[in-house]
């Protein structure tokens, strides 16, 4: 993974539920079973046909993202609503000032354990 | 940055010509406003020589408020005129695509710039855009603006006196765009934003004056709601560009554009829509009877493979099947139609990927989707058409007196059905006994995962199935239900062994000249759109018989008796041209 991956995750809110709608990498869409996975593990996650990921509230939904952050060592998480995601259409032109956008108008958490070195990684 | 009175980054509707035209030259679309005008003729002259060229209509390109047109007095890439008259010269047909809905490659989506005022919204309220081949961004605007109506029909009156006082005599297509989301076809008109939600709340209050125990339960309801009201106001578009343009009418297609919608539109901010999800996209949308478009795929999306789908299997369908008959021409002027057994004719539900019957994935893997999908409301008994040659089915709800009379009268030409007998009211029921008794019908019943009904008259076959039994067996008793019914039509194909990452489309001819040996000629086209390689042993059997292997591109193949080996590498694909002895 490269030093500027980041994990972007798109999610709207529903009747007072955080849903998880979207998720990019630096290699495309983000296969989220992994989501998934935690979502079924955490009492409180609620999974749905609908969205990739529902959650009672936003510190679970940042929790159980950061996490899938971590395990994919990526070095930030965005996360970014619809209203950030609209401004961040809303000012791009072309596909590359949207890219440069949706990673500079959301939520963004910093992956400080993140393992830099290649032994670090393979040793891990 | 510029933006408009609503905060909106405006977008240009004077595009700059660009010297490359974006679309595969098999696809047989003229972008007019992409091309300055001195440049037509050269342009159109290196256009395939076979087929229409279709022309999209650029409204905003001939307005800049909604108010004053321009069709070649100011801007010589306005002059519709000259542009048919330079097809003419080349001795080109010519028709005009008018787009009902936003349309993914035009500024704003076609729409004035003055007049773009209330943002697209999809149903988690994000704005709605396209990105152009040019990975433009492409902003849609509400069509359930009054305004945008209003101006739209002015553009209507104006385009129609220009046409007739410039003598311009060409047949004009409404066209849908759209883009397919799990499984169904979704319009660019669709939409969730305020302007949509003001009119949909009268448009609610209306039906509930009429029926005062009207209530909306859940959501689901409210969306089938949503689009019926949608209907409403595409058809409210279509009649009126219907009543305008009345001498030029020919009828609506729709457009699938691939590289279109939400979820397109993320992959391909990271530079990756997958060549294989295009791929099978394009052969998905033939099996719902639309013809995919790759305008919107800039050129690193456009693979060797796709382009390879495009030009030599996809783009007589382009310019002949949508907007006349089915027809395909390969290279050396050989005439091949898609191979299909089976129409299904389905109400909308059961139209999507969700294959609630388990019909879609027993096709899949049996026919090698050599069927088509279509409404269950378009059902249509047609007096010449050869109905042997198909299957029809006919479930779902929407079954209306008119298309049980058009099924029985396609039985007694000697049509083959599968009708949904939960499908039928009471009425029709009653009717169906009376029928079978005046016609001293025999009807022979047997119970398998449904109760089953068939019934024979000369070459006419009908069978009755209930879906509701269908519904509740699971997956794998649904395929044997259906392997075991659909054997009784004793369908002649050659099953392509299923393998994943591997993409077949199959055509057909009857047979001619040399090849009067076979009864018919089916052609294969197996593509490897993953990243490894694949092997494939094919055993042809009689009554097929492997006649030539064409078009090998990165694919190796070996005949060993009756079983023919093929390699795919990356990206491979081959034609096999296989005949059927009578």
């Amino acid at each position: 993974m490269k030093n500027d991956e980041d994990l972007v995750i798109f999610y709207h809110i529903q009747q007072g539920i955080y849903c998880v709608l979207d998720a990019i990498d630096e290699t495309g869409q983000f296969d989220f079973s992994m989501l998934k996975k935690y979502i079924e593990d955490d009492e409180n996650g609620l999974s749905s046909e609908a969205s990739l990921g529902r959650f009672l509230d936003v510190e679970q939904m940042t929790k159980i993202c950061f996490q899938v952050c971590q395990d994919i060592d990526a070095s930030r998480l965005i996360l970014l609503s619809v209203d950030d995601y609209n401004e961040a259409i809303k000012n791009a032109s072309d596909l590359s000032e949207l890219k440069k956008n949706l990673k500079s108008y959301g939520n963004s958490l910093v992956n400080i354990d993140r393992k830099r070195g290649f032994f670090k990684r393979i040793f891990s | 940055m510029n933006l408009n009175q609503e905060g909106n980054r405006l977008q240009l509707t004077t595009p700059m010509p660009r010297d490359q035209d974006s679309v595969f030259p098999g696809e047989n679309l003229f972008l007019y406003w992409r091309t300055s005008a001195s440049l037509w003729e050269h342009k159109l002259r290196d256009f395939p020589a076979r087929g229409k060229i279709l022309i999209p209509l650029y409204w905003a390109f001939h307005t800049e408020t909604g108010e004053q047109f321009d069709f070649g007095s100011t801007r010589p890439e306005t002059d519709l005129k000259r542009l048919v008259e330079i097809g003419q010269s080349l001795g080109r047909e010519m028709i005009f695509l008018l787009p009902i809905g936003p349309m993914p490659m035009m500024a704003c989506g076609g729409i004035p710039n003055l007049l773009a005022r209330s943002p697209m919204i999809d149903q988690f309220g994000r704005r709605v855009v396209a990105a152009d081949s040019e990975d433009s961004l492409i902003h849609f605007h509400s069509f359930f603006d009054p305004r945008i109506f209003q101006a739209f029909s002015r553009f209507l009156s104006h385009l129609d006196r220009y046409l007739s006082e410039s003598g311009i005599g060409i047949d004009i297509w409404g066209v849908e765009p759209g883009y397919f989301e799990r499984g169904f076809f979704v319009p660019t008109i669709r939409d969730y934003s305020q302007v949509f939600q003001h009119a949909f709340g009268r448009f609610l209050k209306s039906k509930k004056e009429e029926d005062a125990e009207l209530t909306l339960r859940n959501q689901d309801e409210e969306e089938i709601y949503r689009r019926e009201f949608e209907l409403t106001i595409q058809e409210l578009y279509l009649e009126e560009a219907k009543n305008k343009l009345e001498v030029y009418w020919e009828g609506t297609r729709r457009l699938f554009f691939l590289g279109l919608g939400q979820e397109s539109l993320i992959q391909n901010v990271t530079g990756q829509l997958s060549q294989r999800g295009l791929l099978e996209e394009s052969l998905f949308s033939m099996t719902r009877d639309v013809v995919p478009f790759s305008t919107l795929l800039n050129k690193n999306n456009k693979g060797e493979l796709l382009r390879n789908l495009f030009d030599n299997v996809l783009s007589p369908f382009h310019h002949q099947s949508k907007f006349e008959k089915d027809f395909y021409e390969d290279s050396s002027g050989v005439s091949f139609q898609k191979l299909g057994f089976f129409d299904l004719y389905l109400s909308p539900e059961l139209s999507g990927e969700s294959d609630q019957l388990g019909l879609f994935q027993f096709l899949n893997q049996q026919f090698d989707q050599c069927y088509r999908v279509c409404p269950l409301t378009e059902f249509r008994f047609v007096e010449e058409f050869p109905h042997h040659e198909k299957v029809f089915f006919l479930i779902g709800e929407g079954f209306e007196s008119h298309l049980f009379h058009q099924a029985l009268k396609t039985f007694m030409a000697g049509g083959k059905l599968v009708i949904d007998r939960d499908s039928l009211n009471q009425e029709q029921r009653r009717k169906l006994e009376t029928f079978l008794i005046e016609n001293n019908l025999k009807v022979e019943q047997v119970f398998f995962h449904s109760n089953i009904q068939h019934v024979k008259c000369g070459e006419g076959v009908l069978v009755f199935v209930e879906s509701e039994q269908l519904l509740k067996i699971d997956s794998k008793k649904q395929e044997v239900f259906w392997m075991k019914l659909l054997k009784t039509f004793e369908i002649r194909h050659l099953s392509i062994p299923k393998m994943e990452g591997l993409s077949s489309f199959w055509l057909t001819k009857t047979s001619i000249g040399g090849d009067l040996s076979y009864e018919e000629i089916r052609r294969v086209i197996l593509m490897n759109p993953t990243s490894y390689r694949l092997k494939l042993s094919l055993p042809i059997n009689r009554p097929f018989a492997l006649l030539k292997l064409l078009n090998e591109k990165h694919c190796q193949s070996d005949k060993r008796g009756h079983e023919l080996e093929l390699i795919f590498d990356p990206k491979g694909c081959v034609s096999i041209d296989i005949g059927i002895f009578s």
